[in-house]
């Protein structure tokens, strides 16, 4: 036998290689257009699904009517941070039809956001633009400079970004509380001691909420006086996913968490079910392993498919319909104006007052964010009452996480530790919207898996 | 903290596509043809395979339809490069870029709907797992231990001769590229229903389809070899959240196993060319 180097001549070869460059680029070509087929089926930048139509009944008075345009970086079908602005916007459109309409832009790449929100304003008018996604911040901006007559709402970027921007709002859920509380029932529940996190991106929002269930982590085994009351509690936080999307990466984390460092609670930034499921998957060995919702309800989700899920202990979820409807309703009135809305517990419920707790709403829907239903079988009755306590606390901010005195470490964007621990929150002091907001340090109990 | 069972046991799921794909194309390979469209018939079985999932609430339809979509495609292939003497190597490209296509078209009917029931599994091991080893056996058996077998080698070895001798070269081809196709699909859907728990995303095969080809030149195109290689870059892929834990840079975790693969491969391939085997022979030429 010979070597396959001696075989191949150097015409053979050259032949090969155009070869390979020729089908590259056929197949580049083919498999793109294929793909943007694929994605034009359900949203084409050029023409956006339209939702409704004008009504049909004739009005006698020039009815005022808006129009309005979601900008949206994923799918709607994504099951988590894009399905949710969408579930939004489908209850404002229900709400507001008479003179609402809606349109939307799906699976919008951030750096092409400019010049898709601009072919819209030029060919169609439009008096409210959503933009839904972090990265649409520049463009933004630029185009609120071009369009004053147009209000842009901006979901999770800084007010400070759009200081000089008259008709620039910007709007974000915030669940840094919410996280809290799961971090109680994470806590209570531990049998291992260990309990764990996996972050998207190690971005202000995230950390904050992986402080958030730290500390509420070690609270709730205090709370039931077990690990050495909270002392023994090891909290764990994985490499960030770099994606906020990566089911794939989300459960191979989950799973290291699970089988290597032995822990049985895992919260997590990342928009699929797929930490949730592992974690139910586990079940099914024998082990068991908690994890939570996120964005949306998803132990109603698997119900709806036949599947009552045993590893869901409870979760954040977000509804962005009644922040829409706000905004909405303003702009309608000829009051919009410049605004920042962080919206937390007790914002947009009717009524923000503590209840007694065998009132509170604590696992049921209110207002813009609020907890998945409370897995009461698995859960203390003594952690449920906590929970609920805090809950109705936090609605008036009676009750604030980030309380001193707190310790903490700088990290740096995959978790390194930059410093030995220091005091971050002097006693008696409550953080505020803006240490919050660029928060960059771990709070010390955790155990960043990055070396 | 490194609980090395959990890693064996991981390895071997992460192997189990890798493995199912790999012994598909060595088939294709061993009968003396290249088809480098692996990766697009396992994007294409992910998706049709979750999307059957999620129409039918099936496992075994999931895999059936995945596995079927991965033939089907591979039947663009038989007709343009046995059919129409078309490059092989082109045609293999084509495909990998239209199954991804064609994946994003039929998955986003789907859009990351999670379908299927969870993916049950048989003590530490689940079925597909299972049944990736008693198909190396078989395959093993079915080369070295029949006519068939030895016919389909011939094929690989010397296509000339082998026509002459009135061996069924076009035959036995079409077969075992359609049978390569049905196993890539599999190996997609794989993806999708044990990994993602029948959830379907884009970008699911993330160049799995291209280990699997150098999974069948490092197990050197034999099923035992195949099972010892797809283990082997398993064991990475199951490796790789550890990897940040024990010091190597959070930034290379992600890219090592790939790196490692190639590395592998450029020592293996010198390791056979010292020994002086080849590849079946007619792997790289087309002789009409």
């Amino acid at each position: 036998m010979r070597g396959l180097s001696e075989k191949v001549s150097r015409r053979d070869f050259l032949k090969l290689a155009t070869a390979s460059v020729i089908g590259l680029a056929i197949g580049l070509g083919g498999g793109y257009a294929w793909g943007r087929e694929s994605s034009t089926k359900t949203a084409t930048p050029q023409t956006p699904s339209k939702t409704t139509t004008s009504s049909t009944t004739s009005t006698s008075l020039a009815q005022r009517k808006i129009r309005a345009l979601w900008i949206y970086v994923g799918p709607i079908g994504d099951y988590g941070w894009t399905k949710a602005h969408d579930d939004g916007r489908k209850y404002v459109q229900n709400k507001f039809g008479k003179w609402l309409v809606t349109r939307y832009l799906e699976k919008v790449p951030e750096d092409q956001a400019y010049s898709v929100i601009k072919d819209q304003l030029e060919t169609t008018r439009y008096d409210a633009v959503f933009a839904t996604s972090w990265g649409y911040m520049n463009a933004v901006k630029r185009l609120a400079e071009e369009y004053p007559q147009v209000f842009f709402y901006h979901c999770s970027g800084p007010w400070e970004y759009f200081k000089d921007e008259k008709n620039v709002t910007t709007y974000f859920a915030e669940f840094y509380q919410l996280y809290f509380l799961n971090g109680i029932a994470g806590g209570a529940v531990t049998e291992t001691c260990k309990v764990g996190y996996v972050p998207a991106f190690l971005t202000p929002e995230v950390i904050r909420h992986i402080n958030a269930f730290a500390m509420g982590s070690v609270y709730g085994a205090k709370l039931m006086g077990k690990c050495g009351n909270g002392e023994k509690l090891e909290i764990y936080v994985t490499k960030p996913l770099n994606a906020w999307f990566a089911p794939s990466a989300a459960r191979n984390a989950a799973k290291m968490l699970v089988d290597n460092y032995d822990v049985d609670v895992i919260a997590y930034t990342e928009d699929s079910t797929s930490i949730l499921e592992t974690a139910e998957s586990y079940w099914d060995e024998g082990k068991k392993v908690y994890s939570f919702s996120h964005y949306s309800n998803m132990y109603e989700y698997f119900l709806k498919k036949g599947k009552k899920l045993r590893s869901h202990l409870t979760g954040q979820v977000a509804n962005w319909g009644p922040i829409y409807e706000y905004l909405l309703a303003r702009l309608y009135a000829n009051d919009a104006f410049k605004e920042d809305i962080w919206a937390r517990l007790g914002d947009f419920t009717p009524i923000r007052w503590k209840r007694p707790i065998s009132e509170s709403k604590a696992g049921q829907p209110e207002g813009a964010v609020y907890l998945a239903p409370l897995n009461t079988k698995v859960i203390p009755s003594k952690a449920i009452i906590k929970i609920k306590e805090l809950y109705e606390d936090m609605r008036e901010l009676l009750f604030e996480p980030f309380t001193g005195p707190i310790w903490g470490y700088r990290i740096d964007s995959e978790g390194r530790p930059q410093e030995s621990p220091k005091l971050k929150v002097p006693p008696g002091v409550r953080l505020g919207r803006n240490d919050l907001w660029y928060i960059n340090w771990f709070y010390e109990k955790i155990t960043s898996l990055v070396k | 903290m490194v609980n090395v069972m959990s890693i064996l046991t991981n390895g071997l799921s992460n192997a189990t596509p890798l493995i199912l794909a790999a012994l598909g194309e060595m088939l294709v390979e061993r009968s003396g043809k290249v088809n480098l469209g692996v990766e697009g018939m396992m994007a294409v079985g992910a998706a049709a395979g979750s999307l059957a999932g999620v129409k039918w609430n099936s496992l075994a339809g999931s895999f059936l339809v995945g596995g079927l979509s991965g033939a089907l495609l591979s039947l663009i292939y038989v007709v343009a490069v046995i059919g129409l003497n078309a490059d092989q190597i082109v045609t293999g490209l084509i495909l990998v870029f239209m199954g991804i296509g064609l994946s994003e078209l039929i998955g986003i009917k789907t859009g990351g709907t999670p379908g299927t029931p969870l993916f049950p599994s048989l003590g530490p091991f689940d079925y597909l797992e299972v049944f990736s080893i008693v198909l190396a056996v078989f395959l093993w058996f079915l080369l070295y231990k029949t006519w068939t077998g030895v016919e389909l080698r011939a094929i690989g070895e010397d296509e000339l001769s082998a026509l002459e001798r009135g061996l069924r070269v076009k035959t036995l081809r079409v077969i075992s590229i359609i049978v390569g196709g049905f196993l890539a699909g599999v190996a997609g859907t794989y993806l999708s229903d044990s990994f993602h728990y029948g959830r379907w995303y884009s970008g699911i095969t993330g160049g799995m389809g291209w280990i699997a080809i150098g999974d069948v030149i490092l197990g050197y195109w034999h099923p035992f070899g195949i099972l010892i290689s797809g283990y082997f870059t398993g064991l990475l892929f199951a490796m790789k959240p550890l990897l940040p834990t024990i010091g190597i840079p959070a930034e290379l975790a992600d890219a090592l196993p790939y790196f490692l693969v190639l590395v592998a491969l450029i020592i293996v391939t010198f390791i056979y060319k010292r020994l002086g085997i080849s590849p079946p022979a007619s792997v790289w030429k087309t002789i009409r």
